[in-house]
């Protein structure tokens, strides 16, 4: 074994850089490892999604008149489609999941003070990128509860009085409702561009400022290990649901093919996308719902250059605390809302 | 000393072994995903003698699993699936009326399988066929 | 920077009241379109006689509501023209007579209207068709007192049939239970089968297992066979049943297979959970610092 290792490393020169992230990746012992662990969960929930999206590519069919059959095809009857396509999609919303909580946790440790600014900049970006590739996938099954959610969801920048028709058509393709041309506009996204932007990055977010990183290769607390552990706790949760749960974010509109005619009973967004949902909701003028929406995206992507203080500690600023429960108390409260 | 590095040295083989059975559970499916090739579908042909069928008449019959129906409409033939679009119901011909009518919520279709009236949410499914000589050979 | 933050604050927790208080949504979600006809502008109004008022809330509990069925479709009418929607001209037939409910009912359950009038004929007030056989239809059109369709299912309220529908209360009023109890027990068995095909089809479902092809067929064996008791002829109901219990056995066949594949998926997806489980902690102990 070893004999092979040592043959790998005098043509590549990986084993230093291998050895330095993984059993030499260490931390100063005051870190909250579980804080820290979410990185490489949602590191190999990407990872997870770009394979079994890979997988799926072989049977999906990307034509109005066969995605959703295709779909059918792949859970139905080739053996073993169920497993690939409940991963990817029970996957997709542990990938959200775990990256708001390592948002939360990079807000809530002040990570994103100077010097590493750039690091939540890159970041708030991959947020956006991993939402919109969660909107994109969602039309692809071509479901009644695709097309209308995604219908709603492109229906939103027509509020804007000059540009916003000129966006809602780029966005689907026509100038009508949602049609084949959006579908094939989304699988484009979805499997071409958005991916690229999403490793390009990724690149950014963590290899650009690789110098920051710790580095400790004495003393400290290693990673790897608790790393390990949250990585099969992802697992876990992953296949708890596939066995027990398989439906649980396959509602029931998710099995009718898509009809244009058909307005469902009740049309709502996925659970991530109910908080901004909800505020269109609430706000009486459509354009000044989605123009507050805007302005919030802009001062959570400039925030390391809004707050300037050197604290780090969170407790130590009580107004700073506040507006930080305040926050996820409105985002719960809200998604709860937009559920019943 | 020594039992640490025996059981560092278990660890090490027991975390082998579920890796590798990890790796061996993941690949198989995708191997047979990979591998997989839809058999086109042969299902046995239904044949039906062409003077069995005279103009205006109708015959049921069943073609692959779905149960059908074979018409001599004034413009030639049609064969339907008689499964209703609704909830599954199997439909009747109703020759006086030319028309296809479900008995369960009154759904009636033409005689090309459009809805005419009633909850029935698409037409009804139609099945190749051909007529060699004097037989038709559906499906 | 503090007074931004202090404001920030303000608007979150704003937002929290405002999410907390506000009831009704800004239209972006519309009532469902079976709401949205104009019979509901008089009949759900607080100065509607309470006899017609209470349909209103009756029909939103029954199977017809859930299924997009609004007032015009059995009475008639125009459903989005007020002025028209009491309008004979626009098919406004209104409230059916007792002896009439058959054939109103009837508009769209035609199978089950066959079975009540045997001859096949749809019969004039004075049986001017074929000869009645079905003994309910005789005695309704003979003395007028028979049941009709409300009788045993409600008129705005009707919920799904289910075999309790023949119990000593409904059945008793103008007979002798014996006889129904008779009827329950030759539908007894089937009945249950039934039942419990609809329950494991829904499991399968829930577990993403394809059913329509099952559920389709679980279907129309049900309507047929419930067409069947209507012809209130115990003796056809025994010779028939057969036929029925062997298509519901082989749909219980397609429904096991259905199972197997269920269970297999779900021992596969937790055998992986297992591994995992393993690798984890086998993984944690390998690499974690020594004490």
């Amino acid at each position: 074994m070893s004999a092979l290792r040592k043959w790998l490393d005098i043509r590549t020169g990986l084993a230093e850089p291998v050895r330095t992230s993984a059993a030499g990746h260490r931390v100063p012992r005051d870190l909250v490892l579980a804080f820290y662990t979410l990185r490489m969960v949602a590191f190999v929930a990407i990872v997870v999604q770009i394979i079994t999206g890979i997988v799926l590519l072989f049977y999906y069919v990307p034509q109005h008149q066969y995605a959703f059959k295709s779909v059918q095809v792949i859970m139905d009857q080739v053996p073993y489609g169920w497993l690939f396509r409940l991963i990817h999609v029970v996957g997709s919303n542990l990938l959200v999941t775990v990256v708001l909580l390592h948002m939360t946790t990079a807000f809530f440790l002040g990570s994103y003070k100077k010097p590493h600014e750039f690091t939540w900049v890159a970041g708030a970006f991959l947020l956006l990128t991993v939402m919109a590739l969660c909107l994109s996938g969602y039309l692809l099954p071509w479901s009644q509860l695709s097309y209308w959610a995604i219908t709603v969801l492109t229906d939103v920048p027509t509020a804007f009085p000059v540009v916003g028709k000129f966006i809602t058509q780029a966005l689907r393709g026509v100038s009508g409702p949602v049609s084949d041309a959006t579908l094939r506009r989304f699988f484009a996204l979805h499997v071409g561009l958005l991916p690229l932007l999403l490793i390009l990055l990724l690149v950014l977010h963590d290899g650009v400022p690789a110098h920051l990183r710790y580095r400790r290769r004495r003393g400290g607390e290693p990673v790897i290990s608790t790393e390990a552990v949250a990585v099969a706790l992802y697992f876990i949760a992953m296949f708890s649901i596939i066995a027990f749960f398989p439906g649980l974010f396959l509602p029931h509109d998710a099995h009718v093919p898509a009809d244009p005619l058909k307005t469902p009973l009740h049309i709502r967004p996925e659970w991530y996308f109910r908080a901004p949902y909800e505020i269109l909701k609430l706000i009486p003028s459509k354009f000044l719902g989605i123009a507050v929406q805007l302005v919030l995206v802009a001062v959570f992507i400039c925030w390391p250059y809004l707050d300037r203080s050197r604290e780090r500690n969170i407790l130590k600023r009580p107004l700073m605390l506040a507006v930080f429960l305040a926050t996820i108390t409105a985002w719960i409260v809200l998604t709860i809302r937009g559920t019943y | 000393m020594s039992a640490g590095m025996e059981r560092r040295g278990f660890l090490k083989i027991l975390t082998s072994i579920l890796g590798l059975s990890a790796l061996g559970t993941l690949a198989y499916p995708l191997f047979r995903y990979i591998f997989f090739v839809k058999t086109a579908s042969t299902g046995a042909t239904v044949t039906v003698p062409v003077a069995g069928l005279p103009e205006g008449s109708a015959k049921d019959l069943v073609v692959g699993d779905t149960p059908a129906i074979i018409i001599h409409k004034p413009t030639g033939y049609i064969v339907f699936s008689r499964v209703c679009t609704h909830l599954g119901c199997l439909v009747n011909y109703h020759k006086d009326r030319q028309l296809l009518i479900c008995p369960c919520h009154n759904g009636i279709y033409d005689l090309d399988g459009n809805v005419v009236s009633g909850p029935p949410p698409r037409p009804l499914p139609q099945f190749p066929f051909k007529v060699v000589g004097d037989k038709i050979e559906i499906g | 920077m503090r007074i931004c933050l202090a404001a920030i604050c303000l608007m979150g927790l704003l937002a929290l009241a405002v999410g907390c208080n506000h009831s009704s949504p800004n239209g972006l979600a519309g009532k469902p379109r079976v709401e949205r006809i104009d019979c509901l502008i008089c009949h759900a109004a607080k100065t509607m006689k309470p006899a017609y008022r209470k349909v209103v809330p009756e029909w939103r509990q029954s199977v017809h509501y859930k299924n997009g069925i609004a007032c015009n479709d059995c009475h008639g009418g125009d459903p989005n023209n007020i002025a028209l929607a009491m309008s004979p001209a626009h098919g406004f037939v209104g409230v059916p007579t007792y002896q009439g409910v058959m054939q109103f009912c009837g508009k769209c359950h035609i199978d089950i209207l066959k079975s009540c009038c045997m001859g096949g004929a749809r019969h004039s007030i004075n049986m001017g068709g074929a000869p009645c056989t079905n003994s309910h239809c005789v005695a309704l059109m003979t003395t007028g007192k028979g049941p009709n369709c409300v009788t045993c299912h409600g008129a705005h309220e009707v919920k799904k049939a289910n075999i309790n529908l023949i119990n000593p209360q409904l059945c008793g009023r103008c007979h002798s239970y014996a006889l129904a109890k008779t009827m329950k027990a030759a539908l007894w068995k089937t009945e249950k089968k039934i039942e419990a095909l609809q329950k494991n089809l829904k499991t399968l479902k829930a577990g993403l297992i394809p059913t329509s092809d099952a559920e389709q067929v679980l279907y129309r064996t049900k309507e047929s066979y419930r067409s069947l008791f209507h012809t209130v002829d115990v003796k056809m109901v025994q010779d028939k049943t057969a036929a029925y219990d062997r298509k519901l056995d082989a749909l219980q066949g397609q429904v096991q297979k259905g199972f197997q594949e269920l269970y297999f998926r779900r021992n596969f997806a937790l055998w992986l959970m297992l591994i995992f489980l393993g690798l984890g902690i086998a993984f944690f102990l390998l690499t974690r610092k020594p004490k």
